[in-house]
């Protein structure tokens, strides 16, 4: 026997439960931020509003032609310089205080030593800076980039 | 989509944005770019002193070994500048003989104590062929009036003794 669904307001003969099936609302996006709620289903259209899930995410290969191999809600990638990317966020962040995770992987000799930061972010955007073992900016094959906080 | 939309700074170096979201149904190919464009404009703080120039295809983008060199041409699409790109390269040969000559040092010191004359001449022979060597790099730069023969170019560094 399994749990069904209802819009919000409609008369909720029994509520489901853990154990017990039955009735169960759809959570909305101030549910979702608020992370508290465990009598409520998530649809897929709102799973981005919980603080655990990634807001924003790109992966892209920065040498040659610059070019993204996958991503999630990624307007563009600017390519400032040699090592030195700005990556655009279609849906903002509320703030410019997210947590930015970046990083890169390089192939050629030395492996080691690289090290990959972000420099400015703003709310809809930050920049990634690629730098070798001598701390000169390098084009690296791939670049990470991944937003985590309350989106607008 | 393999058009990308440039920006020139202030500074006059240029910036490549490679839209990512993908059209909207039934939008045009320049419409896009340029919702793209300011979204992207909107988003980034520094590029509100950038001008926007003509949009390229991807494959009219030159080699990124000169990439700090590009600018617009006079038809205003990228290539690389050639006089930036000669200086580029001899700070990289600066930067590389300054190199040699440092671990040439400790040879030096060893030489000043326990080497013949011989090896000592050899070596200072060495030492000053280095601290030569940018301005016989200079004038074969001058002679190459192209990226291409720029990236190719390779100096000819001296023996070490």
């Amino acid at each position: 026997m399994g749990s069904f669904a209802i819009h919000r307001g409609a008369a909720a003969a029994s509520a489901a439960s853990d154990t017990v099936a039955g009735l169960i609302e759809i959570a909305v996006q101030s549910e979702m931020e608020a992370a508290t709620d465990t009598t409520r289903a998530v649809a897929p259209g709102r799973v981005q509003y919980h603080p655990g899930v990634a807001k924003s995410w790109i992966t892209f290969n920065g040498t040659g032609t610059i070019a993204v191999t996958e991503s999630h809600n990624i307007t563009s990638i600017t390519d400032d310089g040699t090592g030195d990317y700005t990556v655009t966020i279609a849906t903002d962040h509320s703030t410019a205080t997210y947590c930015v995770l970046v990083g890169s992987t390089q192939v050629t000799t030395p492996t080691f030593s690289t090290h990959t930061v972000c420099d400015t972010q703003a709310a809809g955007s930050y920049t990634v800076f690629c730098r070798n073992e001598g701390n000169t900016a390098e084009d690296m094959p791939a670049v990470y980039g991944a937003t985590f906080g309350d989106q607008a | 989509m393999t058009k990308r939309i440039v920006w020139q700074s202030p500074d006059g170096s240029l910036r490549i944005t490679v839209p990512v979201e993908p059209p909207l149904e039934g939008e045009s190919e320049s419409a896009y770019l340029d919702r793209i464009a300011l979204r992207t404009l909107n988003a980034v703080p520094s590029l509100a002193d950038c001008v926007r120039l003509p949009d390229v295809d991807a494959s009219e983008l030159p080699s990124r070994r000169f990439r700090s060199c590009w600018r617009p041409n006079v038809r205003r699409s990228v290539a690389v500048d050639v006089p930036l790109a000669r200086a580029q390269l001899l700070a990289e040969v600066r930067a590389e003989r300054n190199v040699r000559l440092l671990a040439s040092d400790a040879d030096k010191q060893r030489l000043d104590d326990l080497g013949t004359p011989q090896q000592k001449q050899q070596l200072a022979a060495y030492r000053q062929a280095l601290r030569d060597l940018p301005t016989s790099v200079q004038q074969d730069l001058e002679a190459l009036t192209d990226s291409t023969a720029l990236e190719r170019y390779a100096p000819t560094w001296p023996a070490k003794p």
